[in-house]
């Protein structure tokens, strides 16, 4: 009877064989592509943009100059997939091993990926070279190496109306002399005893579920005089991210809510908000204007200042979407020459324009008239090129990220900041020593 | 093939015979085995593909240092993660929401449920419409209800507004998910009203197979509805009562959907859950060991729970 068990599941096994065979022999079809893609020296490109139509026209239009020229090493694919799910598609691709040639970046990752082996380090001279003429926040960068480039870039100030600036006695911000303490402090007093508003201030405290409390609160703390991690070599935390200055700015952040200036809970559309006249003060990112400029009746009254200097200078935050090439392409010659084709100043403007971010060169920022000297656009350029502070540029960045943001957002609540940034600081040194110090063998 | 024929064959005369020859025995176990193996097949491979083997493999991967993407090796870490797990009071904070939500939602819920049930059981005209009311919340996605009682929780949102007029203005607007007093208690409401119309429904079933002679019998025997109800009701419902239990448990303690779309586990951990920690460390975090060791506590956890209430409904 042991017998005939054992060779009824061994029938059964055969079966599944043969069933599995017959339904990998159905996607032969599938596999010919594949063969005719590597023979044809087809790459492929994914691309989070499916969800703006703009930035997606764009790269289409790149990828078919680029596809019809006659430099090029191979013929662009484009795969383009909605933001939201991106980078789970990217990380499930590679754990299965089917990434494409070239990935869409967001910045920060960078390194993460590239640690993960999700990114190859960019070699190609000529594409090197162009590469050094890029605004510097429009790179990904680890260990010396050059991941990944962008088209532009974006990054974060204060908007305010100038009539009710005016209106309450309080001085409008500029890129030289930007709110120190103090002042910002007065800013909120007074915008909250004026009455006009429940809460004055508007941060995104509702975005809770993105990288938004790390990209916006961490120039803060850095302006503090702490920061995430310590930069010297990205192994620990301590010091920074608990020491009296991020001490001190965590319990500013809690007066801020204490103090009823901010909800720490606040409304899904802050930029709408804000054009609706439902906050006084805004900090938000370049894409605010975007809002603003479609929906403003005022849009003249509207102005964008740096955040304020806290004891070590304005901060803004820096790093966008930028495109890096994968280490399992079998046609890096074709990535990095699609690359370096797509980063003409005409392309750049127009990825650029799309979503009304930064261009990543100067010979760009003078085709869009907004980015030109005088444009209405041109104040975030001076903000990032003289206040921009990187993200860490280190693999951990993504969990220091998720920690941050719990603990800013339990201590806007109520609780104790020392021992939340402690309990954080430990989870973070946890972290990079369980991967070993996140050090590329 | 042919041996097989040829026991059937034999088979046929010998039923119910005593005098079968051991020999014979045994080809017909042969038979019968292979089909049931045969039948079983679909059913155990499903099992074994997407429960046998993740269950394993979070049983292995909670005893390493494994990540989602990483070009380190896995390596055995020991009890680490456990030791970690055991000493995050997070992990403690989840485990109380989740038994406060679980002791409050399945009594209420269940209970509400038979209410709800028992009043539509009437044959009036009006039951079908009723039904269907109360039975819409449950085929609505939880990601959508939650989004809309999202905005009925807020500041300004609905439920302020309606106490405000009802108090003549003597409310104060309760920012009802983020305040940590206030947060569990509104995703416990909105959990109950969402499933309420599932289980009403069951308990519905249960209800129609009493025959309506007992209630007669009953009837002539003088006894009341609120007698009729625990004489004849009550008892008939004994096997639909201990589903609803095992099925609303299990349920409240896997509580994530809600938590995920509502409140992120805040305000200050107040509506943090054990499943959502774990899906927070798997995905957001990418620290698939701990994950894992988060998940196989959670698994133990719910066994020893359902065991225990097998053993209570049984005894019974």
């Amino acid at each position: 009877m042991r017998m005939n068990k054992k060779r009824s599941l061994i029938r059964l096994i055969a079966g599944i064989v043969a069933l599995s065979g017959m339904v990998s022999l159905s996607g032969c079809g599938e596999a010919a592509r594949q063969e005719a893609k590597m023979q044809g020296n087809e790459i492929t490109l994914w691309t989070h943009t499916a969800g703006s139509e703009a930035e997606l026209s764009t790269v289409e239009d790149i990828v078919a100059d680029y596809n019809s020229s006659p430099d090029r090493k191979g013929t662009v694919k484009i795969q383009s997939f909605p933001q939201s799910s991106y980078n789970d598609s990217v990380i499930s691709a590679s754990t299965a091993g089917n990434l494409p040639c070239l990935v869409d970046v967001d910045q920060p990752n960078t390194p993460y990926w590239g640690w993960a082996n999700i990114l190859a380090p960019l070699t190609d001279k000529a594409l090197l070279k162009r590469t050094n003429q890029l605004i510097g926040s429009a790179k990904g960068t680890w260990n010396k190496q050059i991941y990944t480039v962008g088209y532009f870039d974006a990054t974060t100030a204060l908007f305010a109306r100038k009539s009710v600036l005016k209106d309450l006695g309080i001085r409008v911000a500029t890129v030289d002399r930007p709110w120190t303490k103090a002042e910002m402090d007065d800013a909120l007093a007074k915008m909250k005893a004026s009455g006009h508003w429940a809460y004055p201030f508007e941060m995104g405290t509702a975005d809770n579920k993105t990288e938004w409390y790390a990209y916006a609160y961490a120039p803060i703390l850095q302006s503090f005089g702490g920061d995430l991690v310590n930069r010297k070599d990205y192994q620990t935390s301590q010091g920074v991210l608990n020491g009296p200055e991020a001490i001190e700015f965590a319990n500013w952040m809690r007066s801020l809510v204490e103090h009823g200036y901010i909800n720490s809970k606040g409304g899904s559309d802050t930029a709408l908000d804000f054009v609706n006249k439902k906050s006084g003060l805004l900090y938000g990112g370049i894409w605010t204007m975007s809002t603003v400029q479609k929906y403003a009746k005022d849009s003249d009254d509207i102005v964008a200042m740096p955040m304020a200097d806290f004891g070590h200078g304005s901060v803004a935050g820096g790093g966008s979407w930028t495109v890096g090439m994968t280490p399992t392409c079998n046609n890096k010659e074709a990535a990095m020459s699609y690359i370096r084709f797509s980063l003409k100043d005409k392309y750049i403007a127009r990825m650029a324009k799309a979503g009304m971010n930064i261009p990543a060169t100067v010979g760009a920022q003078n085709l869009i008239p907004e980015f030109e000297p005088g444009g209405s656009m041109q104040i975030f350029t001076k903000i990032s090129s003289k206040y921009v502070k990187m993200r860490p540029e280190t693999p951990a960045y993504n969990f220091i990220s998720t920690e941050f943001r719990k603990t800013i957002g339990d201590i806007m609540n109520g609780s104790d900041a020392a021992s939340g940034l402690n309990k954080a600081v430990n989870h973070i040194d946890g972290n990079i020593k369980g991967a070993d110090g996140y050090i590329k063998k | 093939m042919s041996s097989s024929i040829q026991t059937t064959i034999i088979r046929q005369p010998a039923d119910g015979d005593t005098a079968l020859t051991p020999n014979n025995k045994s080809a017909e176990v042969i038979h019968e085995n292979r089909a049931g193996w045969l039948m079983l097949a679909p059913a155990c491979i499903l099992l074994v593909l997407f429960i046998g083997i993740p269950v394993a493999l979070a049983f292995v991967l909670s005893f390493t240092n494994a990540r989602t993407i990483s070009p380190n090796p896995t390596r055995f870490i020991g009890l680490n993660n456990f030791t970690r797990l055991f000493s995050d009071p997070t992990f403690w904070r989840a485990l109380l929401n989740v038994a406060i939500f679980a002791v409050v939602v399945v009594p209420v819920q269940a209970g509400l449920g038979l209410f709800l049930a028992v009043l539509i059981n009437k044959k009036v005209r009006s039951s079908v419409f009723f039904r269907t009311v109360y039975f819409l919340p449950v085929v609505t996605s939880m990601v959508v209800v939650s989004l809309l009682w999202m905005f009925i929780y807020q500041n300004d949102g609905m439920l302020n507004q309606v106490l405000e007029k009802l108090t003549f203005h003597h409310w104060t607007a309760v920012d009802w998910l983020n305040n940590p007093q206030t947060a569990l208690g509104a995703i416990i409401v909105m959990s109950i009203w969402q499933a309420v119309g599932q289980h009403m429904l069951i308990w519905l079933s249960g209800l129609q197979t009493i025959s309506a002679e007992l209630y007669e019998a009953a009837e002539l025997d003088g006894c009341d509805a609120w007698h009729q109800f625990t004489n004849v009701t009550w008892p008939g419902l004994r096997s639909t009562r201990n589903m609803i239990l095992i099925t609303i448990t299990i349920a409240a303690l896997s509580l994530f959907t809600q938590i995920n779309v509502m409140t992120q586990g805040g305000p200050r951990d107040s509506t943090t859950t054990v499943v959502f920690e774990a899906v927070r460390s798997g995905f957001q975090q990418q620290e698939m060991g701990y994950a894992s060791a988060i998940t196989l506590v959670f698994f133990l956890i719910i066994m020893a729970i359902t065991a225990v209430q097998r053993r209570i409904t049984h005894s019974n």
